[in-house]
Formats: C-alpha cells, sequence, structure tokens
C-alpha cells in the first residue's frame, strides 16, 4: 500500500537533486534560489510553474547565498569567487580571489554587497572603491545594520561593527572572548548577536553595551530567523526551535524562550519565519518539516522524516511561500499564506 | 554513511613532509584525497584537492585551559563535507613548529567535524641525521614525536645503524607506541601512512606491537617522555574512572597523550582507553580469552611527570586480592 501523500506533496513542489543543498533564500522580489554543493544554483522566479533552472556558477561548490540588492542573487564559491547571478540567470563576477574561498556573502537594499574571504571583508558598492578591512582572525558571519550604514562582522574574540560607506569610520568591537561563527542584527537594529562555537549564543544592546549569553543549546546554533515583525528571533541546535522574545527594550533578559516543535528524537537544524505573523517553520536533521503558530501552539507537519537533514530554510518577503533544502538534495517549496 | 579518515602529517621544515605530500598526490592509487596544506609551494595537484589554510588556534571557552582547536580546520572540513563528491581521506599538512594537540582535539570537541570524519593517525616525518639535535634544542619535535603514531625516519641512509638504534631507543623512550618506519625520500607504502585507524580503540591493540613490550633504557633524560604502568590484578572500575579523570583534569596540560588497554573488575571484555590532552574517550573492545593472561597497561606521555604519584594512583585502583575476580 501506498503511503498517504504528505500535505508537501498534495500542495507544494518538491525536488530531487544529486547535490547537498546549502543555502535556500529568496529575494526582494520573491524571487527563488538554491546554492548547491556541486557548484550550482537553482534558480526558481516568482510565480513560475517550471522546475527551478540549473545554472552553473562555481567550480567547486557554493558556500553562501544572499539575496542581491533590487533582484537576483549574490553567491560566494570555494573557487574564490564572489558571483551577482540575475533572475534570467546571466553571471556578473562581482570579486575574483584566486585559491580562497569566499565563505560569506551579504548585501543591503542600499545596494552595498559584501563578501569575506579568510580574514578580509571586502565591500562593494556602485560609483565608490572597494572598501577592505582586515581581521585578526578569519571572519566567521557577516551582518548588515537594518540602515546598511553599518556591517557586523563576527570573528575569534568578537564582533566588530565597521562602516559601509567609508574607510576611515574607526570601528567598533564588541569584545567576547571565543570563536564566533555567525552574527544577525535585530530589525529595530538595536541588538546584535552572535553565534558561537561553545553552543550558545551572545548579544549586545547597542546603546548601552549591556550584553547578553542564551545557552542551553544542544549543539551549534547554524540557523537563526527574526519573525513576527522582529519581535522574535528563532534559533535552531535544539530539540524544539527556541524563540527568544524581542519586543520590549530589554530584550530577552529576564525571559524564557518560547519552545515550538519540541521534538524528542530529532535536533532542529534549519528555522524561517514569515516576516509578519507568529508562524515558523522548523525543519530536522531527520529530514522533517513543521509549521508551528507560536500564539496558538497548533504545528503542522508537513513533510515527515526522510531525504536528508534540512540544512536551509527561507520564507518569501510577501509571506507566501517556505522552502527547504537538505543535506540529500532534496528541496522543497510550500505554500504558507491563509 | 561511513567516516571519512583524516592523517595529520607534521615534522620540522626540511624532513621531508613536501616529499610524502607529493608522493601522496601523484601516486596511482585510485583514491581521492582532499589535502589541507599551509602552502601550496611545491605541491603538484593532480587528481586530488588541495586547499590551503591558516593555522588558526582557538582556546575553547569550556574551563579547561588547554582545549584549544583548529578554528580554521573546522571551517574548511565542514566546507570539504558539503561537496558533492566523496574524500577517501582527508590529510592536514602542519607547520614545521605545530604542536599536533589543537589539531588532534577539533576532532574529539567539534560536533559538526566528528559527525563526517574521524582522526587516523598523527605520522611525523623526521630527518634520521637531525633528529638528536632537534631534540636538545627544540620543545616541537619532541612533541611531534610524542604525538605521533607512525614516525618516518627519513634520509635513512644517512646514518649508520649504530645511530639508527640510537634514535630508535630515543623515539621509543619518547613514546613506547608508535610505530617506527625507516625511509629515504619517504619511499614506504602509503598504507604505513593512510587508513591506520590508529585512533580507533577497536585496532589500537593490533596495531601496536611495541605498546605491550616492557619499558625501554633511558639514555638521554628528556623533557618529554613516557611513564608505562602496569597491573596484573584487575582494576576497580570506578575507582580508575575517578582517578583518570583527575590526573587528567590537574594534569592534562602536561599529558599529551595516554593510552590505556584495561583489564576491569567483572568485565569480560577489555576496557580501551585513549586520551589527548584533558580530552578522552574509552570503550570495551575484544573479550579477553579464557588461556590469556589478563593484565592491564596505561601509558603515559607527557612533560614532567611524576612517575611515582602516577604509579601510586594507579596502583590504588588495583582490586584489593587476588582472588576477588573469583568472587565478582
Amino acid at each position: 500500500m501506498s503511503q498517504p501523500a504528505t500535505l508537501l506533496e498534495q500542495r507544494g513542489h518538491q525536488w530531487q537533486w544529486s547535490a547537498y543543498v546549502l543555502s535556500a533564500c529568496f529575494d526582494a522580489a520573491n524571487n527563488l534560489a538554491f546554492a548547491l554543493g556541486d557548484g550550482s544554483l537553482r534558480l526558481l522566479p516568482a510565480g513560475s510553474q517550471q522546475a527551478p533552472q540549473r545554472v552553473e556558477v562555481h567550480e567547486g561548490m557554493a558556500l553562501s547565498m544572499a539575496a542581491a540588492p533590487g533582484e537576483g542573487f549574490v553567491s560566494g564559491g570555494d573557487d574564490g569567487r564572489c558571483v551577482r547571478v540575475a533572475v534570467d540567470d546571466t553571471l556578473h563576477d562581482l570579486a575574483t580571489f584566486p585559491g580562497r574561498w569566499v565563505d560569506h556573502v551579504a548585501s543591503h537594499s542600499n545596494g552595498v554587497v559584501a563578501c569575506s574571504e579568510g580574514k578580509r571583508l571586502h565591500l562593494y558598492a556602485e560609483g565608490r572603491d572597494e572598501i577592505v578591512r582586515e581581521f585578526p582572525s578569519t571572519v566567521g558571519g557577516i551582518c548588515f545594520s537594518p540602515d546598511g550604514y553599518r556591517i557586523a562582522v563576527a570573528h575569534y574574540g568578537g564582533v566588530t561593527l565597521c562602516a559601509t560607506r567609508s574607510a576611515d569610520a574607526t570601528p567598533v568591537p564588541l569584545a567576547c572572548p571565543g570563536s564566533h561563527l555567525s552574527v544577525t542584527w535585530s530589525p529595530n537594529a538595536r541588538f546584535v548577536l552572535s553565534a558561537m562555537q561553545e553552543d550558545c549564543l551572545r548579544g549586545w544592546r547597542l546603546e548601552d553595551n549591556d550584553d547578553l549569553v542564551m545557552s542551553g543549546y544542544a549543539t551549534k546554533v547554524k540557523s537563526w530567523s527574526w519573525f513576527n515583525g522582529g519581535r522574535y528571533l528563532a534559533t535552531s541546535g535544539s530539540n524544539c526551535a527556541p524563540c527568544w522574545p524581542f519586543k520590549g527594550r530589554k530584550g530577552p533578559r529576564g525571559c524564557a524562550p518560547e519552545t515550538p516543535g519540541d521534538n524528542q528524537s530529532a535536533l532542529v537544524t534549519a528555522v524561517a519565519g514569515d516576516p509578519a505573523h507568529p508562524i515558523l517553520g522548523i525543519g530536522y536533521d531527520d529530514g522533517q518539516v513543521t509549521v508551528a503558530d507560536i500564539q496558538s501552539g497548533q504545528e503542522v507537519i508537513i513533510k515527515p522524516p526522510g531525504d536528508g537533514a534540512v540544512t536551509s530554510m527561507a520564507w518569501s518577503p510577501n509571506g507566501a511561500w517556505l522552502a527547504f533544502g537538505t543535506d540529500a538534495g532534496f528541496a522543497g517549496l510550500f505554500p504558507v499564506s491563509g | 554513511m561511513a567516516k571519512v579518515p583524516v592523517t595529520v602529517l607534521t615534522g620540522y621544515l626540511g624532513a621531508g613532509k613536501t616529499t610524502l605530500l607529493n608522493r601522496i598526490l601523484s601516486e596511482d592509487h585510485g583514491k581521492r584525497y582532499a589535502v589541507i596544506v599551509n602552502e601550496f609551494g611545491e605541491l603538484g595537484i593532480d587528481n586530488d584537492l588541495v586547499v590551503g589554510a591558516d593555522e588558526e588556534v582557538f582556546e575553547m571557552n569550556n574551563g579547561c585551559i588547554c582545549c584549544t582547536v583548529r578554528g580554521d580546520l573546522i571551517r574548511i572540513i565542514s566546507g570539504l563535507m558539503k561537496r558533492i563528491e566523496r574524500f577517501d581521506a582527508v590529510i592536514i599538512e602542519t607547520t614545521g613548529l605545530a604542536d599536533p594537540a589543537p589539531v588532534a582535539q577539533t576532532f574529539f570537541v567539534d560536533d559538526d567535524v566528528r559527525s563526517k570524519t574521524e582522526l587516523d593517525a598523527v605520522v611525523t616525518v623526521v630527518d634520521a641525521k637531525h633528529l638528536p639535535a632537534r631534540l636538545d634544542d627544540s620543545p616541537e619535535a619532541a612533541e611531534q614525536v610524542a604525538f605521533a603514531d607512525v614516525v618516518v625516519l627519513n634520509k635513512i641512509d644517512l646514518v649508520d645503524a649504530d645511530e639508527r638504534q640510537a634514535l630508535e631507543r630515543r623515539i621509543r623512550a619518547i613514546n613506547p607506541y608508535t610505530r617506527i618506519v625507516a625511509a629515504n625520500h619517504c619511499d614506504i607504502p602509503l598504507e604505513q601512512v593512510i587508513g591506520l585507524g590508529a585512533f580507533d580503540l577497536e585496532r589500537i591493540i593490533s596495531l601496536e606491537p611495541e605498546f605491550l613490550s616492557e619499558e625501554h633504557a633511558h639514555e638521554h633524560d628528556e623533557q618529554v617522555k613516557s611513564i608505562s604502568l602496569t597491573a596484573t590484578r584487575p582494576l576497580l572500575p570506578e575507582r580508575f574512572d575517578r582517578w583518570i579523570a583527575d590526573v587528567l583534569s590537574i594534569d592534562g596540560v602536561n599529558i599529551l597523550r595516554c593510552k590505556g588497554i584495561l583489564d576491569l573488575l567483572g568485565q569480560e571484555r577489555r576496557y580501551v582507553f585513549q586520551s589527548v590532552h584533558m580530552l578522552a574517550n574509552g570503550t570495551s573492545t575484544q573479550p579477553w580469552q579464557p588461556d590469556e593472561a589478563r593484565h592491564s597497561r596505561l601509558v603515559f606521555i607527557g612533560r614532567d611527570l611524576d612517575a611515582e604519584k602516577l604509579q601510586a594512583g594507579f596502583d590504588a585502583c588495583v582490586a584489593a586480592s587476588p582472588s576477588s575476580r573469583e568472587q565478582a
């Protein structure tokens, strides 16, 4: 007897590819791209009924991907290239670093694109000279401030905030011993948080440098997502998806997180939340994908376990779609509006 | 999915590391390796993938001061494991002066690295002619020998039989369970350096015949040396656990490596134990045979080890009377 169709099969789309899905990402116009371990991107323009189109981008593998300013995507690879990929699949090399890995890319709607290779951060904006900054150790992650005037850079020993338009401005250090692997900036611009090698988050309230520690994770936090108007930060790295409240001035200090998606047999490996509503997509290391309403507590499994561990997840800016991929090359797109 | 074995290659500048790497890369072995190097230098790259690394040694905030890891390796290995092709092995070259501990500890500490790869062996290439001088003038040379599962005694033609014997004795005084392989231009079969499973607890016994031999005479007063402890009566499991945890947490900075095959009271299987500084693991392996003399052996390799204190602590773990096994 055949298995009953999953919600994903009934209502969404799914694909099976031959390489690790590193990243799923929507641009501001709701176009979707997946970055794969074979160096290709799979592009799906908004509203398309076709299968995603394969675009060969990197020689080795794609290491990171972000939405490009406006439309399209920026991708960094272990071939040392930082490439802008348009939705019509034309490629434009932004920078090449022979023999290096482009570990991280990020962009802001104001037109600035950032990438890092090893210890160096590179900032590109049309009509301006490239800005290069070197850090004492390899850059773990980068994230623009909501206004795009600054960029947070995670590295060993803390996070550094740098101006994006001037090479002269003095960077602001947020020191904390240990290895910082990624960084995110709260949508209200008041908090910067980093994920650490030691299975915890560190945070700083920028107005007074008051610092936060969020611990209790089972493993490193590799996926996080601001959702519900920036009121929550959802995180991976546990048997549930801890969602830290950032509603008030104090942030999560003294507050317990919401804990949707509790699952005794699997770890949460990827999260993505609805930008405007308290609804969260949760992916597990056994391949299950759940959508949870953290207000009502209602949870729906849209994909049962199988097909590899969920590695990446994204919610479209218009709130309509949840996309995800796994380490076994499985990818799904699920309609979440309504 | 089977974990990808990782070989760590250490050795002083000029000892022959690059020669060995070039052999690994150029030989027709039908395997696909990923090689993580410090400098691309004179490497011939053919079928394999060569990645440049910056040796970034990080302290872990886990309350263990000697627990350092290689941050760059975590990043590179996590990346390699996402590529579409599978590698038969990963080989990590360290710089001449590097301490092998952070590399080894990376494979104990990081979840991502541990889930996809496993440390196979530390291979140290030494120059037979110059090793005595290096051991005298640099602590790093002794540490590299102390950590080695295999010492490649390269340029062996440059020393005579007496020198060679003295050299092997000296290496064994530092590290009694290393395997010594003599070579010229690193002309040794690759299966003697890759795919050894030296960190695999199941294979520790079969791989190290020297481990069970008696203590070697010490000609030099080495800074780094080994202490070998034995017992013919079974050990009390709980007491041993408590003692070894104490020893490693207090002296783990100075204990580079520790390995043991133990006869625990009431257990029919050998208990095999190993550590790198403070990070340890142990497991029960093959059962003792009925006709086999049971015994426990534990070897510490390190700096400034207090032999009497270790011996006393170990002796206190031994079950009280010879008849205790029958009673258990």
